[in-house]
Formats: structure tokens, C-alpha cells, sequence
């Protein structure tokens, strides 16, 4: 097979990450700041979404924690993709220690009731999901050979 | 930003709207209706989402515009793939396609293939490939004309079943990979190795468990699906556009695995099922061609692809196909005249024992195979 095979199934991965945790973090900031629209998000919508970040959040804390390869791939409840792993790595190399604290306290929140997020977990969440974004973005241009 | 983002979604739902309308209007063929159907329905469930949100009260607001800009740009990036890969497969669907997707529906109906025949188009300008969500492969343009390269056919089929079935295939595969990278690892220290080996070692694991495991699993289901065709097609394809056989080794970065591996799986499957004399036959000839070819075995190579870890995955995917239902090689059931893999095989064989006569005979199996699939021929 070509790369193209390799490519679509990353960017499948990369895209539904990058989906989940933006969807996730609307509904959580239309909540928190009571923002326009904040009627229309069902508790039930909520729950299931808070819950996915929060697993999204274990899951990479933990790939980032235990080294390879003690962590595989087939004892992980969501697919994080590799490269995003090591993107987080390289930006988050001066402090990883206190990010990966940060992560694991959003993630403990999250499963909360209610949820106790304040400004900082949401601009952590902010950032989590602006490097899914670059992630998914640049596996589609390779995808599409843009 | 907020006016232009309010502008870019209705353009993506005007753009949503020409492919809906578009793909209603394809005629009906069986060949193609549910690819059809599945791409109307997911851009028609796109449009949705974008008017949802075009009414919503905090669009436009600032704290929420990257997050809704990312949104955007997954579901724009989304309909772009629909747009430039399933659509074109329906809307475009010819009667070389037509040979190939019948050719696929007749051979998964004979396997006993547990999911719904892909759509196969020919007009790749890179080889076979696939994208096993859509259920698509695509194949080069005169597939259709040839019968030695078809089982790579297969190898995108395997592709496709690993997405669906995959700890059904693949089971504790990962967990011995990784025993086995640690138990390197461990090594380095004991023996007092340079300490860079970890991180490669750590590296290895990840293109295994990356991308590595999708070519072996997808490669060893072909195997399992048309047995030794497979392992000729894959030296006569090395043959013909192959990179090093050795490349990538420790501490190299590849999408695919070393094709000198990937004709080890081959073999290791073929041996587990009863046909080590031909497998080593294909090794035979593989060998003479990589000393025709140079190729010199780097240092290190061997950790990267050790043999016990092949025959263990080979029988893994043994194992997992034969629990789902999927017939292999040595299963053969119907009417010998009628069976995909056996027409196969015995394509490589007369190949192999007789090249000037083989495009002779290939033709007529073709023009005979093309009658019974009720395929016009061009």
C-alpha cells in the first residue's frame, strides 16, 4: 500500500481528537461563563462530554508519564497520536512535571459534580486543544498534499 | 474574525449542499449505492451541524472563536476528504472500476469476508491504496488487465478488517512487543551498550505500534486470504519499485516496515499454514534477488524485526481470521473453476514456469473472468 493508507488512518485519529476536545470545551465554557445558549446544552450532552475529555486528559498524562513502551497502545481507552505526544513533549520540556500535574487535576475535576473548573483549567484546556488543532491540520495538509 | 467565520460556514454549508444534491443525483447502481448513501448522509449531517451552529447565540463571541474556528476547520477538512476521495469513487465510477469492485464483491463473497465489499476504483497514481473508513480502494489504472498484482487487492482488504477487527487480529500482539523492547532496553545496560540505543529502542516501538503493525497485519491477512500469490506479488513488486529491502533499521524512520521483513511475515504465515515448502521457494528467490540487487544487510538490523515476533504475530492473525468466519487458502470451498484465490495461485505458478506463455492464458482467464462477473469489457 502507499502512504496515502498510513496517512488517512493518522488523520482520522488526529482529527477526532482535535473534534472532541474542541466540542467539549465549547460546552464547558458556555456553562462557566453562562454565555449565550448555555440553555441548550442538556446535562446529559455535558456529562458525556466532560467525561470523554476527561479520559482524553488520563490517557495523556499517562502517555506522557510512563516511557515507552511500558504504556501500550492496547491498554489506552483513547487513541492519542504518537506525534502529538512528542509535540507536547518538546513545547512542555521546561516545566512537563507541573504541566502533567495541571492535566491530571483538570482530568480529576472534570468527573466532579458539579464541576469545579476555574479560569486556568479552561485556558489549559485552551491550549490542549490549540496543539489537537495543529496536529490534526498538519496530518490533513500531508493527507491531501497540501 | 467573527463576521468572516459566520461567512466561511455558509459557504461550507452552500459547498455541503452542491455534493448532497450531487450525490442524490448519481443513478442508481447497486455497484455504488451505499458509498453513495454514506457520504450523502455524513455531509448532509455536516450541513446540519454548521446551520446549528450558525444559529447559535455565542457564535461570534470572543471566547469562543478559536474554539469554534477549530470546529470549523475539522468538519471544512472533513468534507474536503468526502469531496476528493468517496465522492469522486461514486460520481465517477467507470467500467474499469466497475471490473474491480465486481472482481472484490466476488471474492469477499468466497472468503467468507465479514464486512460489506469495498468500493474499488482504478485510477491511482499511487499504487493500491485505501481508506478503510469509506470502505474504498483504489487501485492503478490497468489492474483490471492483470492477475499477478491482484493480491495486493487483498493486502488493502486487510487493511480494512484491521480497522474493523482490530483486537480480534492483533490480541496481546503489543504487550509481547513491548516485553520484548524492554527486555533490549535491559539489555543496553547489561551489556553495556551505548546508552543512545534506549531511545532508539523506545523509537522502534513506536513505529511498530504506529504504523509498522499495520503493514504486517495487513500483509499477513492477505497472506492468509490467497497464500503464496501474495508472497511472489511481493517480490515481484519490490522487484519493480522497492526502495533498500533493509530500509528503515534501527534508529531510521519509515511509514512501512523493511520489505525484507515484510517477506518474513509472509513466509511465517505460509509455514503455520502447512505451506513452509513454497515459502521457502519465495525466500529462495528473494534471496538471489536481493544479491542481484546488492543489498547489504545493515548493522543492528535483526532486533529490529526479530523472527520470533513474526511467527507470533502470524499466528495471531491466523487465529483472528479464523475466528471471524474468514476462509483462508487452505479452506477452499465452491467450484474450483470459480475461485479467486486458486485462479491466483495458479497465475503465479504458469508465471513462474512459464513466462512466454503466461500472457496468453492470462488473457483468456480474464475475458472469462470478466463473462461471469457480467462486466462488459472495453
Amino acid at each position: 500500500m502507499s502512504d496515502m493508507s498510513v496517512l488517512s488512518h493518522e488523520y482520522k485519529t488526529a482529527s477526532e481528537l482535535s473534534q472532541h476536545i474542541s466540542t467539549a470545551l465549547i460546552l464547558l465554557k458556555k456553562v462557566y461563563y453562562h454565555l449565550p445558549g448555555e440553555e441548550a446544552v442538556t446535562p446529559e450532552e455535558l456529562d458525556r462530554h466532560r467525561h470523554a475529555l476527561a479520559t482524553i486528559l488520563t490517557t495523556l498524562v499517562s502517555l506522557l508519564t510512563v516511557p515507552r513502551p511500558q504504556q501500550a497502545t492496547s491498554a489506552l481507552s483513547v487513541s492519542i497520536p504518537e506525534t502529538l505526544v512528542m509535540r507536547l513533549q518538546a513545547e512542555r520540556r521546561g516545566d512537563l512535571i507541573y504541566y502533567l500535574d495541571d492535566l491530571a487535576g483538570v482530568a480529576e475535576r472534570l468527573r466532579e459534580q458539579p464541576i469545579p473548573l476555574d479560569e486556568r483549567d479552561l485556558a489549559l484546556l485552551d491550549q490542549l486543544a490549540t496543539v489537537a488543532d495543529a496536529e490534526a491540520s498538519s496530518v490533513y495538509r500531508r493527507l491531501m498534499r497540501i | 474574525m467573527e463576521q468572516f467565520l459566520r461567512g466561511l460556514l455558509r459557504d461550507l454549508e452552500h459547498h455541503n449542499v452542491v455534493l448532497r444534491d450531487r450525490l442524490a443525483a448519481i443513478p442508481a447502481d447497486p455497484d455504488v449505492r451505499a458509498h453513495a448513501m454514506k457520504a450523502y448522509k455524513e455531509v448532509e449531517c455536516i450541513r446540519r451541524e454548521v446551520v446549528q451552529l450558525l444559529h447559535d447565540p455565542s457564535l461570534g463571541l470572543p471566547i469562543l472563536l478559536p474554539n469554534h474556528l477549530q470546529v470549523y476547520k475539522r468538519w471544512s477538512e472533513r468534507v474536503s476528504v468526502i469531496e476528493s476521495y468517496p465522492f469522486l469513487f461514486v460520481e465517477r465510477y467507470a467500467l474499469s472500476d466497475r471490473h474491480l469492485t465486481r472482481l472484490c464483491q466476488r471474492l469477499t463473497s468466497q472468503i467468507g469476508w465479514p464486512l460489506p465489499p469495498p468500493l474499488v476504483a482504478a485510477f491511482s497514481n499511487q499504487y493500491y491504496w485505501t481508506m478503510p473508513e469509506f470502505n474504498i480502494i483504489c487501485a492503478p489504472a490497468a489492474e483490471g488487465t492483470t492477475l499477478l498484482g491482484l493480491p495486493d487487492l487483498c493486502h488493502e482488504l486487510g487493511h480494512i478488517l484491521h480497522l474493523a477487527q482490530w483486537d480480534v487480529l492483533v490480541g496481546n500482539f503489543l504487550r509481547e512487543l513491548a516485553s520484548y523492547i524492554l527486555l533490549e532496553q535491559r539489555r543496553v545496560a547489561t551489556e553495556q551498550r551505548p546508552t543512545e540505543y534506549r531511545s532508539l529502542y523506545t523509537s522502534l516501538f513506536t513505529q511498530w505500534e504506529g504504523t509498522w503493525l499495520l503493514e504486517f497485519v495487513a500483509d499477513m491477512v492477505a497472506t492468509y486470504l490467497v497464500g503464496p500469490a501474495f508472497g511472489w506479488q511481493h517480490v515481484r513488486l519490490c522487484a519493480s519499485n522497492s526502495s533498500a529491502a533493509y530500509h528503515p533499521t534501527l534508529g531510521e524512520r519509515a511509514d512501512h516496515p523493511a520489505d525484507e521483513a515484510r517477506l518474513r511475515g509472509i513466509v511465517a504465515v505460509l509455514a503455520e499454514m502447512g505451506e513452509a515448502d513454497v515459502g521457502a521457494r519465495i525466500t529462495s528467490l528473494w534471496n538471489s534477488y536481493l544479491d542481484a540487487s546488492r543489498e547489504i544487510r545493515p548493522q543492528d538490523y535483526e532486533v529490529c524485526y526479530p523472527q520470533t515476533l513474526l511467527e507470533s504475530l502470524a499466528k495471531e492473525i491466523i487465529a483472528g481470521c479464523r475466528s471471524l468466519g474468514v476462509r483462508g487458502f487452505d479452506q477452499p470451498c465452491g467450484d474450483p473453476a470459480h475461485r479467486l484465490p486458486s485462479l491466483l495461485a495458479e497465475a503465479w505458478e504458469r508465471f513462474l514456469a512459464n513466462s512466454q506463455t503466461y500472457s496468453d492464458w492470462e488473457r483468456s482467464q480474464i475475458e472469462a473472468l470478466w463473462q461471469e462477473l457480467d462486466v462488459e469489457t472495453a
